[in-house]
């Protein structure tokens, strides 16, 4: 078990989320008072920041639990780090990814189908596309990054 | 197949699943399911489960054929 890690990447999370969440609403409030419009309503923006925000709330309510009493979160600890629970969440994980990954195919397929006039043409289609063509190359690339970090930790 | 040298390794020093599980840094379950043989431990949980039962590798975890 490592609390440490713990809250070194609970750390990582909550700066992230925090970054971005300050980001995007600042976004929104700067081109809502400038009154400048990148997307049809910058309400949206401010809206969606509270989503990471949130989060970094979330991480920063768990972070003071760990830190204040460390012997009460030990459980919740565990349950982040015993090896068998790990291997059933990337399991989980694997299958999840696959099964949006077949979704996707399916909703590129019957757009591609159902409405040929979009093709080359709509913007939603060439983002479905790329979707699916990076959701099968990121495999590749993530397997490859995988092996060539453990073959430099040997 | 059941590890009953871990069992057996564990009652000798008086310990729970709970308290054994708690120094190795798992969950009860997880031990449960070593000890009944319904998952294999990685070789960094094994040597662990060796240090807190002061036990070797061959003793818990060998495998007479």
């Amino acid at each position: 078990m490592n609390s440490q890690k713990i809250i070194k990447e609970t750390k990582q999370i909550l700066i992230s989320t925090l970054t971005i969440g300050l980001i995007m609403l600042l976004t929104g409030i700067i081109f809502n008072i400038l009154d400048v419009n990148i997307i049809k309503n910058n309400k949206a923006v401010i809206g969606l920041s509270f989503i990471p925000l949130s989060l970094s709330l979330l991480y920063y309510i768990k972070l003071i639990r760990i830190i204040k009493n460390p012997r009460k979160m030990k459980k919740t600890i565990i349950n982040e780090t015993d090896e068998r629970i790990i291997v059933s969440k990337n399991k989980a994980d694997a299958k999840a990814f696959r099964i949006l990954q077949s979704i996707l195919f399916l909703f590129y397929t019957g757009y591609t189908l159902i409405i040929p006039e979009d093709i080359f043409e709509s913007v939603g289609w060439w983002i479905l596309l790329a979707l699916l063509i990076i959701s099968f190359g990121i495999q590749s690339i993530l397997y490859y990054i995988e092996i060539k970090n453990s073959n430099s930790s040997k | 197949m059941k590890n009953i040298k871990m069992k057996i390794a564990r009652i000798e020093l008086d310990l729970s699943q709970d308290q054994l599980a708690d120094m190795v840094g798992v969950t009860r379950q997880t031990i449960n399911l070593i000890e009944s043989g319904n998952y294999n431990p990685s070789l960094n949980l094994c040597i662990e489960i060796c240090k807190a039962l002061n036990k070797t590798l061959n003793d818990l975890f060998w495998k007479e054929v």
